[in-house]
């Protein structure tokens, strides 16, 4: 019966952590333990590993090496370095020295591991090796990194699992066990937890050498300091840069978004552009073909022609226009120039001129003169806007209203209200948006630029522009300019 | 005589397509959008469709779905377009032939007289 090496397992008095190459110094009646050995620097490990199996092998004891062939020969040069006949041990059977990966493979069964077949091949092992060591009690020293070939691997589960099954061996045999993992292999705050889960595995935890080759208690004091401070600051930082991190995942999907929205605004540019281009190209064709076919064209024809190439010149005229306006104001530089102008008489004059079918009525309701410091061409483009708008976005027709009206404070509004599909509640901020179209309605939209110009301009007055739900089905637009615009005003 | 059904929203497209149809003797008749193109259709049937697909009120697409319900493939639809995609959007609604805007009157004319050409060799019934 030997003493329970068990994960919850835990010695009464704290040892204090010593490098593996002492534990030969603490030797119980039984030579039984299990610890574990974090390292930084391989060098550092070889050299306790051949103190560990030296002291071993020297006694007349065994040691087992299960390890990765680079540090199975650095064991073996310093080993041999100190004038042990590694040889004649191992032809003793009380020093064996094996590979790590292979020795993992003949107890590891499609990824898993196989219980039995370790307790059988290692077990056996341990107590072949038994047979030959000559200490009273024997002691075996075994030194084994499969589970940190394991963990390299990314079995971190097998790993844990490994180290319990050596636990388990534990009440069968007596040996001392060292395992060793790298600093290394845990590079990431998450894996924390890991190293949390070996260490609860083992009896007895060394940590690496930047801490234990300190010989005195007060430069180890003045370490833990320093290692607390810098995982409270680590902590911090890492929390930190998670929260620049989001930041950048949002700010990434928002450009996203604008590019798709550019692309998309580029393919409407483009078709909306074409189609007047098209009207053109067709008749200029039609009438090169009457020239060369007849000799001369008819007049109705001529008069078709001619309409078409005014008619859709000036389409691409306004379209390209906005186009401007809209990498002006990109730019910053759109600008205005408010002048001393009678809003009634700039309103009229845009309503005379708007095209309109005969579905539509346009109607101006306001006082007889209301003059504000406005840019008059740029109001204009704001009204004609808001006009289009009302007409396209009603396209069962019906009135068009355009009011203004003053309050007591010397603020103007500016409202056109038409009975169309109207805008939902949740669209009404959104409508405005650069290269907004109203999707659903896509025979309807233009180049979504309308009513982002009309915002830019309106705020360049230092109003505002929002959406109402008139009284009946529809929408109505209000433009609301500050007292400010009043002529007169701001010198006050 | 061979009669060409113009659907587009845009009135000089449509006028222009008219005359230089006419011009090479086909029988020409226009809608402007898919409402007016879908009770044309019923009224007089032509011998091939030009379609523009982005158009108020019933657009290319409901009409083509809606012809294609009642007519199936009867009559030859050559969708006439600015959009980008033009051949997949011709794919979409199964299109016999599509243009894209601006085109060549001389192409336009071309495609025409090849699916005219192919659906009377096709000898497809027709109604009346």
């Amino acid at each position: 019966m030997g003493m329970a090496v068990g994960a919850g397992h835990v010695t009464a008095t704290p040892v204090r952590a010593r490098p593996l190459g002492d534990l030969e110094t603490q030797g119980p009646r039984q030579w039984r333990s299990h610890g574990v050995q974090f390292y930084e620097d391989d060098a550092f490990l070889l050299q306790e590993l051949s103190r560990y199996i030296g002291s071993a092998l020297v006694a007349g004891d065994a040691g087992v090496v299960i390890a990765t062939a680079a540090h199975r020969d650095g064991l073996a040069r310093r080993l041999t370095k100190r004038g042990l006949d590694l040889s004649m041990a191992a032809a003793q059977g009380r020093f064996v020295s094996l590979d790590a990966a292979e020795t993992l493979s003949t107890f590891m069964r499609r990824g898993r591991l196989d219980p039995e077949r370790f307790a059988e091949h290692i077990g056996g092992l341990i107590a072949r090796v038994t047979a030959m060591a000559s200490g009273a009690p024997a002691r075996i020293a075994v030194f084994g990194e499969m589970v940190a070939l394991l963990w390299a691997e990314g079995q971190a589960e097998a790993a844990i699992q490994l180290e319990y099954l050596w636990n388990d061996l534990a009440g069968a045999h007596v040996f001392q066990l060292q395992c060793a993992y790298p600093l290394g292999l845990f590079p990431r705050a998450s894996d924390g937890e890991m190293v949390e889960k070996i260490c609860a595995a083992h009896e007895q935890v060394i940590p690496a050498e930047s801490y234990t080759s300190l010989s005195e208690d007060g430069a180890r004091l003045r370490t833990i300091t320093l290692l607390q401070q810098k995982a409270q600051a680590l902590e911090a930082e890492v929390a930190e840069l998670r929260r620049a991190q989001q930041a950048l995942g949002e700010r990434n999907r928002e450009l996203g978004k604008a590019v798709a929205a550019r692309d998309d605004f580029l393919s409407v540019a483009a078709h909306e552009l074409k189609t007047p281009i098209t009207g053109l190209r067709g008749f200029a064709q039609l009438l090169l073909r009457d020239m060369r076919r007849r000799g001369w064209i008819a007049p109705e024809r001529l008069a078709a022609g001619l309409a078409a190439i005014d008619s859709q010149t000036e389409k691409l005229i306004h379209l390209v226009a906005r186009l401007f306006d809209v990498a002006q104001l990109e730019a910053g530089n759109l600008r205005i120039e408010p002048v001393n102008t009678d809003l009634v008489g700039l309103v009229r004059a845009t309503l005379a001129q708007q095209r309109c079918d005969d579905r539509h009525s346009l109607a101006f309701d306001g006082p007889a003169r209301l003059n504000a410091m406005v840019d008059p061409v740029r109001f204009e483009q704001v009204l004609t806007n808001l006009l289009d708008n009302a007409v396209k976005f009603s396209p069962g027709g019906g009135r068009v209203t355009v009011r203004l009206e003053q309050e007591d404070d010397g603020s103007i509004h500016l409202s056109v209200t038409d009975h169309g599909l109207g805008v939902p509640v949740e669209q009404r901020e959104a409508v405005f948006g650069r290269f907004h179209q109203a999707h659903g309605l896509h025979h309807l939209s233009g180049l979504g630029l309308g009513l982002y110009l009309t915002r830019a301009i309106v705020e360049l007055h230092e109003g505002c522009v929002r959406i109402e739900q008139p009284e009946h089905p529809g929408s109505r637009f209000v433009v609301t300019l500050p007292p400010a615009a009043t002529p007169g005003r701001q010198e006050r | 005589m061979t009669r060409i059904l113009v659907v587009d929203d845009d009135p000089h497209i449509r006028q222009m397509l008219a005359y230089a149809l006419a011009d090479e003797g086909y029988q020409v008749d226009e809608a402007a959008d898919g409402r007016a193109a879908l009770e044309m259709v019923s009224r007089r049937r032509p011998d091939v469709i030009l379609l523009d697909m982005k158009m108020p009120g019933m657009d290319g697409w409901e009409f083509a779905r809606l012809y294609r319900e009642r007519h199936g493939h009867q009559i030859p639809i050559v969708v006439l377009t600015a959009a980008p995609d033009v051949a997949r959007r011709a794919a979409d609604i199964d299109a016999e032939g599509y243009v894209s805007k601006p085109f060549d009157l001389q192409v336009l004319l071309d495609r025409v007289s090849a699916i005219a050409g192919s659906g009377e060799a096709r000898g497809e019934p027709r109604p009346g």
